[in-house]
This record gives C-alpha cells, sequence and structure tokens, in this order.
C-alpha cells in the first residue's frame, strides 16, 4: 500500500524531470535530446497518477492516457522530420542547424 | 505502510533515478535508448503500485512497446553517422549552466513538496471515489466510466490528432520526389 | 461740398502695378521693357491724379478728416481694428508727395535702369514700395502703421540688394533691414502699450478723440505720465532706425548700394521720411510728454552737424548725398522737438524736391561716366554736361538755402523756430544751443553741397576712360574726333531723364512759397491736425527778429559757398587726403562702423558660435546623435541573445520556468 503522503512519488517526478531537462540542454544528438523530452513526459506522468491516487480522482488517469497518445503522435512526427532533417548529412548534431543566427 | 511496499517503492526510485541518468549519459544513442525503456518499465511498475493496472499495462503496451521500438529504428538507421557529435561543444557555458539550472529547478520543486501536504479534507472535497468505484466495478471499468462519461469529446479529438499525425508523418518521409 | 475721398484708388493702382508687373515674369513677359515701363508709371500717375483729386475736394470743404473703412479685420473681444484709410490734411500732403515724387522718379528710371536685365524686378518692386508708403501715411490705426512701416523696410531692402550679385550690395541690404527691425521692435511695444492705455489702436481713438470714443484722452492722463513718456520713446525709437539718425543711422551710408533713382526716392525722399511723418502724426502724445519732444531735438540736433561733418570729406557722390540726408533728416526732427510739427511737414516737402533732384543729377553723372563715383576721378564736366549742371546748382543752391529757393524758407523756418522758442517768454536758453547748432550745420551744408559740385563739374577731368555705357553707341566719327580727350563720349542724359530733373528743379525754385512766413498755407492746412491746440503762429518771429534770422541764415549758406569756391576753384583743389586726426575721423565716420562691429557683432556672432558648440552640438544634436548611437549599441547587444542554437532557446525556456517556480517558493 502506498503512504499516506505523496512526497515520495512527487520527489521522484521532479527528479527525473530535472534529469530530462538537463539532458535537453546538454546532449547535442537530436535523438538523445528526443528521449529526454520522453523522459519529461513521463515524470508528469507519474505526478498525474500520484495525484489520482492520492485525490481519489479517476481524472487523473485520463490525463495520463491523454498525454500518452499525444505523445505517441508527437513521437512519430517528431521522428520523421529528424530523418528529413539529417538523411543527408554526415553527422547528426542539433547546433549545426543555426541559420537563424542574428 | 509495509515494508515489502516501501522496499519495492525505494528500488523502483532507484532504478528510475539510474535509468534516466543512463539516457543522457551514454555516448551510444542505442544504449540511451535502451536505459529508457528500462525507465519506462519501472515507471509502469509505479503505476501498478498505485493501484492502476489498465494504464500500467497500456504504458508498457504502447510506450515501450511502439515508442521505443520506432526510436530504435531511426537509432539504427542513423546509426553511422552518429559518429564523433560529442566534440568540442560551440556554447562552452552550456554545461555549466544546465548543471545549475537543475540543481535550481529541483531544489525549488522539492521545497514546495516539502512544505506542503494534501489534507485528508481536500482528499475527502475532491473525491469521485475512486477507490470505490475500482472495488465495485474494477479498475478498468472505472476507467472506461470516466472515460466516456466525462471525457467523450477528448477522445474523439485525439483520435482526429493520430490521423493527423499519421499523415504528417507520411508527408514528411517521402524522398524528394523529381517531378 | 464733401470729400472726394480717392484715397484707397491711391492705395490700391500701384498694388496692381506690382502684382501686374511680377506676374509678367510668370507668363515670360518679362522683356517687353516698355510696356512695363508705362505700366509702372501710369499707376503711379494715376494715383497721382488721384491724390490730387482728394487734395483739392479736402481743402475746399469744411470736414478735417475723412475715413475709409475697407473692412473689419480683427474683432476680438475689447480689441477692434479696422483695415481703414484716413485721409486728412497730413496724409494728403504726404500722398501728394509720395506719388508726386515718385511718378517723376518713375519716368527718370525708365532711362536710367534701361537694358538691365532685372527691369521687370526693379519696376516692379518700386510699385510695391509705393503702395507699402501710400499705406503707411495713409492707415488709420496704428497696426496698419506698423504693417506699412515694415512693408517699406521689406521694399527698401529688396531695393538695395537689387543687384544680388554683389556681395557688398547683399550685405547693405541685410544691414539696412536688421538696423530697421531695431525700429520695428520699438514700434510694436508702443503699440503693445498704446493698448494697454488706450484700449483702442485706431488714431480716432488716441489722438484726436472722436466724440463719442469711450477712450480717455492723452491729456487726461498728465504731462510727462511716465507711460506716455515710455510710448513716445519708443515710437522715436522707430523714427530713429528707419530715418537714420544717431545711432542708428549706420544702415543708409550703405543702401548707397541700390541704384540712384532707389536712393532717390526711398532713401532721400520718401521712406526716410517715415519718421518725420510718425512724429507728426503722434503729435498729440508728444505734446503732453515735452521730455520725449527734448530727446527727439537733442538727437536730432546731434545727428545733423555729426552727418554734415562726415559729408565734409567724403569722396563718393552717393555718400555725400546720403550723409546729407541724415543731415537734414536731424534737422526735420530739431523742428518738430521744438513743437514746430508743420515746419518739419514743410522741410520734408521741400527736401524732397531737392534731395531727389540731386540724386537725379548724381545719377546722370553716374550714368554717363559709366558707373564711376569717385569724384576724385571727375572734374571738368561743366561744358559737356550743362543741363545737369544748372539743374545740380538749382538744388545745391537748394539745400544750401539761399533765397528765393526751396529750401531757404524751410529751412529758415526750422532756426526760426528755435529761435522763437529760445527768445520767447519762458524760453530756455537750450533753444539756443539748437539754434547754434543749427546755424553750424548751415555751413558745413552749403560747404560739402558746393565742393561736390565744384569738383565734379570745375576744373580739369582726373579720371580716366569712361566705361562704355549699356547702349554702346558706337559713333566711328567721334572716334576719330577724340584724339586723346578722354570725355568725348560722356554726353548728356536722355530726354527721359532730363525731364524729372527740370521738373523738381522748378519745384525746389517755387515749392518754397506755400511756407513762407506770410503766406504759411501749409502750416493753416495742417493746424486741426498736428498737436492739441498747435498754433503755427507761436513760432513765428516778429518784425525786426525774422529779417535778423533771414540774414543770419543766409551768411551761413553763403560762408559755407564762399569757402567751398576759394578751395576748389580759386585753388586747384587738392584732393589728397590730409594726415591729421580730424581728417581721419571724418574720413572713418567716426569709426562707427567699426566700433559697433567689435562691440555688437562679434560678440553676438561668438555666442552664436559657443551656443552651436555647446547647446547644439553638444546637447541638443548632440543628444540625439548619442542616443542614436545608444539605441544601436544596445540592439547589437540584444542581439547575441539570438544565438541559433536551439539548446540556447531551451535553456532561456528553463529560465523562465523556474522564475515561476521561485515565485511560488516565495509567495506559498
Amino acid at each position: 500500500m502506498p503512504p499516506d503522503q505523496p512526497t515520495g512519488y512527487l520527489i521522484v517526478s521532479a527528479v527525473l524531470f530535472t534529469i530530462g531537462v538537463v539532458g535537453v540542454l546538454v546532449r547535442r544528438n537530436p535523438l538523445i535530446m528526443f528521449m529526454s523530452i520522453e523522459l519529461m513526459l513521463n515524470a508528469v506522468n507519474l505526478s498525474f497518477m500520484t495525484f489520482a491516487h492520492y485525490l481519489d480522482s479517476v481524472d487523473g488517469w485520463i490525463f495520463v492516457f491523454l498525454v500518452l497518445t499525444v505523445a505517441a503522435a508527437e513521437v512519430v512526427v517528431g521522428l520523421a522530420i529528424i530523418v528529413s532533417i539529417f538523411r543527408a548529412r554526415r553527422n547528426i548534431d542539433i547546433d549545426e542547424l543555426d541559420s537563424m543566427k542574428g | 505502510m509495509n515494508t515489502s511496499a516501501t522496499f519495492a517503492f525505494v528500488a523502483l526510485g532507484v532504478t528510475a533515478t539510474l535509468s534516466g541518468l543512463g539516457v543522457i549519459l551514454f555516448r551510444n544513442a542505442v544504449y540511451s535508448a535502451l536505459s529508457l525503456i528500462l525507465n519506462l518499465f519501472s515507471l509502469a511498475l509505479f503505476f501498478l503500485l498505485l493501484n492502476a493496472l489498465f494504464l500500467a499495462v497500456v504504458q508498457v503496451l504502447i510506450y515501450t512497446g511502439a515508442i521505443m521500438v520506432l526510436f530504435l529504428f531511426v537509432v539504427t538507421m542513423l546509426a553511422p553517422e552518429a559518429q564523433e557529435t560529442e566534440q568540442r561543444d560551440p556554447i562552452r557555458w552550456q554545461k555549466g549552466a544546465a548543471a545549475g539550472l537543475g540543481v535550481i529547478l529541483a531544489g525549488g520543486l522539492s521545497y514546495i513538496l516539502f512544505s506542503s501536504v494534501i489534507s485528508p479534507a481536500a482528499r475527502a472535497s475532491t473525491a469521485n471515489s475512486l477507490s470505490k468505484m475500482i472495488d465495485q466495478f474494477g479498475s478498468i471499468q472505472a476507467f472506461g466510466m470516466g472515460l466516456f462519461h466525462g471525457f467523450l469529446f477528448p477522445f474523439e479529438v485525439t483520435s482526429i490528432l493520430l490521423v493527423v499525425a499519421i499523415i504528417g508523418a507520411l508527408v514528411l518521409g517521402r524522398r524528394a520526389s523529381k517531378d | 461740398m464733401s470729400v472726394f475721398d480717392l484715397t484707397p484708388l491711391v492705395l490700391l493702382l500701384p498694388l496692381l502695378g506690382f502684382l501686374i508687373i511680377g506676374s509678367l515674369r510668370v507668363f515670360n513677359a518679362h522683356e517687353h521693357t516698355e510696356a512695363i515701363g508705362w505700366i509702372g508709371c501710369g499707376s503711379i500717375a494715376l494715383a497721382f491724379i488721384c491724390a490730387a483729386i482728394s487734395f483739392a475736394t479736402l481743402i475746399n470743404s469744411l470736414t478735417q478728416a475723412h475715413d475709409t473703412t475697407i473692412w473689419n479685420w480683427v474683432v476680438s473681444g475689447n480689441l477692434s481694428i479696422n483695415f481703414g484709410l484716413r485721409l486728412d490734411a497730413l496724409s494728403a500732403v504726404m500722398l501728394l508727395v509720395i506719388t508726386g515724387v515718385g511718378f517723376l522718379i518713375h519716368v527718370y528710371s525708365v532711362g536710367y535702369m534701361h537694358g538691365d536685365p532685372g527691369y521687370w524686378r526693379y519696376f516692379s518692386f518700386l510699385n510695391f514700395f509705393i503702395f507699402a508708403m501710400v499705406l503707411l501715411v495713409s492707415a488709420d490705426n496704428f497696426l496698419f502703421l506698423l504693417i506699412g512701416w515694415a512693408l517699406v523696410g521689406l521694399a527698401s531692402y529688396l531695393l538695395i540688394g537689387f543687384w544680388y550679385q554683389r556681395p557688398t550690395a547683399v550685405a547693405a541690404a541685410k544691414k539696412a533691414f536688421v538696423v530697421n527691425v531695431i525700429g520695428d521692435f520699438g514700434l510694436m511695444l508702443a503699440i503693445f502699450l498704446l493698448y494697454n492705455r488706450f484700449g483702442t489702436l485706431s488714431y480716432g481713438g488716441i489722438l484726436f478723440t472722436d466724440p463719442g470714443a469711450t477712450t480717455a484722452a492723452p491729456q487726461a492722463f498728465g504731462v510727462n505720465d511716465p507711460m506716455l513718456i515710455a510710448i513716445t520713446l519708443l515710437l522715436f525709437l522707430a523714427c530713429a532706425a528707419k530715418s537714420a539718425q544717431l545711432p542708428l543711422h549706420v544702415w543708409l551710408p550703405d543702401a548707397m548700394e541700390g541704384p540712384t533713382p532707389v536712393s532717390a526716392l526711398i532713401h532721400a525722399a520718401t521712406m526716410v521720411t517715415a519718421g518725420v511723418y510718425l512724429v507728426a502724426r503722434a503729435s498729440n502724445l508728444f505734446q503732453y510728454a515735452p521730455v520725449s519732444l527734448w530727446v527727439v531735438a537733442a538727437i536730432g540736433g546731434a545727428t545733423a552737424i555729426f552727418a554734415a561733418s562726415i559729408a565734409l570729406v567724403q569722396n563718393d557722390i552717393k555718400r555725400i548725398l546720403a550723409y546729407s540726408t541724415i543731415s537734414q533728416l536731424g534737422y526735420m526732427f530739431m523742428a518738430e522737438g521744438a513743437g514746430n510739427y508743420s515746419a518739419g511737414i514743410f522741410h520734408l516737402t521741400t527736401h524732397a524736391y531737392f534731395k531727389a533732384l540731386l540724386f537725379m543729377c548724381a545719377g546722370a553723372v553716374i550714368h554717363t561716366l559709366g558707373g564711376e563715383q569717385d569724384i576724385r576721378k571727375m572734374g571738368g564736366l561743366r561744358q559737356r554736361l550743362p543741363w545737369t549742371y544748372w539743374t545740380f546748382i538749382i538744388g545745391g543752391l537748394a539745400i544750401a538755402g539761399i533765397v528765393p529757393f526751396a529750401g531757404f524758407w524751410s529751412k529758415d523756418a526750422i532756426l526760426g523756430t528755435l529761435l522763437a522758442r529760445a527768445t520767447a517768454a519762458g524760453g530756455s536758453p537750450w533753444y539756443l544751443a539748437l539754434y547754434a547748432v543749427g546755424l553750424g550745420t548751415a555751413i558745413l551744408t552749403g560747404f560739402y553741397i558746393f565742393r561736390l559740385i565744384f569738383v565734379v563739374f570745375h576744373g580739369a577731368y582726373r579720371g580716366g576712360e569712361p566705361a562704355p555705357q549699356p547702349e554702346g553707341q558706337v559713333d566711328v566719327q567721334a572716334r576719330q574726333r577724340r584724339r586723346g580727350n578722354p570725355l568725348a563720349r560722356v554726353h548728356e542724359a536722355p530726354w527721359i531723364m532730363l525731364a524729372p530733373m527740370v521738373v523738381l528743379a522748378g519745384l525746389s525754385t517755387v515749392g518754397g512759397l506755400y511756407g513762407t512766413p506770410w503766406f504759411d498755407t501749409l502750416g493753416s492746412f495742417l493746424t486741426g491736425v498736428l498737436g492739441n491746440g498747435f498754433n503755427v503762429a507761436t513760432f513765428a518771429l516778429q518784425g525786426a527778429a525774422l529779417w535778423i534770422s533771414f540774414g543770419v541764415g543766409l551768411l551761413a549758406a553763403l560762408l559755407g559757398i564762399g569757402v567751398a569756391w576759394f578751395m576748389y576753384v580759386r585753388r586747384a583743389p587738392s584732393l589728397r587726403p590730409m594726415g591729421n586726426i580730424v581728417y581721419q575721423l571724418l574720413l572713418h565716420k567716426y569709426w562707427i562702423d567699426e566700433i559697433y562691429d567689435w562691440v555688437i557683432v562679434k560678440p553676438i556672432v561668438g555666442m552664436g558660435r559657443l551656443a552651436n558648440r555647446f547647446v547644439e552640438d553638444g546637447a541638443l544634436d548632440g543628444g540625439s546623435r548619442r542616443l542614436a548611437w545608444l539605441v544601436g549599441k544596445t540592439s547589437v547587444g540584444f542581439r547575441t541573445v539570438q544565438s541559433g542554437y536551439v539548446r540556447n532557446y531551451a535553456l532561456v525556456f528553463l529560465v523562465g520556468a523556474i522564475l515561476i517556480i521561485l515565485y511560488y517558493v516565495a509567495r506559498p
């Protein structure tokens, strides 16, 4: 049975979220950046689930479900974009897309 | 709170954190993807701990099953090009700033969490008595009732969203045709 | 019999002439010099006829004045100003002089300006000037007087700088305008004070207290009221600037850069007399401020002798005549300062005749010598220019004051007034001093004018070959006849220039007869208009004093003429500059222009430069330049945010999110 306060779960969620954020900022491989974004989304899912349990409401579950669905759609489109940009290049580095400089 | 639940929680927490760190720290993209699979799996077990059977299974099926497979496809497709991308960072201060800001973020969130508690009164006031529904109908049925009774419209819109995503992916994935 | 007031026509006709001739340029028809000549002279001739008709009906009528209101211009609260014209004795006399002498000068200009490329411009400006001068003297309120005042200043500027490609002409025009503006400033302040004191600006309300006027007459404020003194002194400031009195006389000699007919009309006969007109017009105000009258007379006397002294040693024909004008204007102000406004106006009219004549004769000499103006290069022109010579002599006798020429009667009216005020019961010895000044000036006048005549017309010719005239008449036989005679091509002026000279010579001879002590029609004509209870008889000398005054005046003039005769006819004239300090002082005009330059002009220009450096470059222009530089620098700084790297943008997202979280940390 889960503890009577959600603090533990929420801290795990916060830590995972932070790790995801740092991953987006630090890594230059676009695929790994994308994976970090997925990590962030899952951390948020965890916190939604936690609140669904502790506030005794099914709304949290619905949110998780919808986030999941949208994340899936996002992954599909995002990977298609990454593939189409980086297909013709020699090395994949997000910092090479800097034509909006200035 | 019984010890086995606590032990399970701690173990799962450690696993999730370590695999999360693995995602961002491995040089090899395939290792990162595998780390992420482990992370998603441990999250599914978290969901189980929280009494959400359906969603735990959905997480495993869709996230780890479909999405991560897709990721692995793309990683291996672009792998020959993913040589030594991690050369000198053009933005030298980015790593330090990211680390610092990450610490601040985590600290801020934790502080908020520690300084607030959910009172039983709040729990009682917002309750849709999910636990009662689970006891009465079972977990999946409770989820279905919630989805189709209150959130029908978002559900339909989401299906349209999925169609749009498929079409977008098809269009983006085409090779530039010479016509 | 009622007054047939054609004053609006007198105002309108020159304006039409100005507009028509000016618009010819628009239609590129300005080469038709003959048409321009007819239009220009014709408009003034018609104006003169209208003025004469108005004058004639005015004499015969019983009304003193006739007002024509053309339209109500300003109606604002208590202030009501009409564009109106007043025909009374004073303005009628002035109109006759302006249009009459103006017409003669227009005719003269047809000959003098023949061949000048700016012919059309000249005649349009000259017509404009007549229009402005008529407006000045016939306005029935002070505001339109000011408008006319400013417009004649403008016309003077345009005409002095007529040959605008000459830098000296442009500088002289600017100088004239700047000095005139000082006078305009005084006139404007006087108008403000007049409105403040009287509540109206019309002559009827201020000067003549027409029946039914609701404002108090000057006498209600008592004698020597400080406000009245201020008003009259400010009015006199305007007169001093316009009529070239000390110390604002500096523009008139330089104004000789304009064509000679311009000098004749504007700077001798009409514009410079506007000041004399103003004092006479405002005589009702001056009557009650004797302090101002004292100032007027003092400055008039000082100017008279000052200018006459400078004229003694000048070598440019027109400069001598310019200083002569300044000196004679001083005479007019002396008379008005003594209270005899009618004598001032009398001298104004006679001076118009003989000074215009003198300028015309000088112009004939200059014209025939191809532009030469230095008398040291002239001489012996008597045989070749007989008409010019004899008219010049008549003008000279008139200005010196020899009986029976016009100048004698008017100058003696002035000197007689001073003597009468000195010897009358309650008179002060101050007037005796003024009389001595006037007498001294008479001696100097006789000297310098006949010095001019003798040096130019007698003796041997000292100049070189005169430049060919614009007409460029080539007479082959004459050239053969010359054989070393440089004066062979010098010939008399054409009849169109001589005719006005002869007419003016006639006027200079008989024109004084309407002001003689026994037949003072002018004085009695002007009585109702000048001052409160002005009676010209109070200034008349009786019996023996009268003949003594005549004799002394005549002797003074003859003394001056005699010395000139002795120095320049009996002996060969030595025209070398002398070394002594008095001569140098006079030759350099007491160095007044240089003093003004050092004391006034240089500090102002210096202040302007300082202001340019510190205020303009430092604060205003520099401030906006620095602001622009700052904006540029900041935008360059801000541009570095757009690094183009996605990860940087993500970092910014994170910073924003952290700020929101920190907000919740601080305020739970």
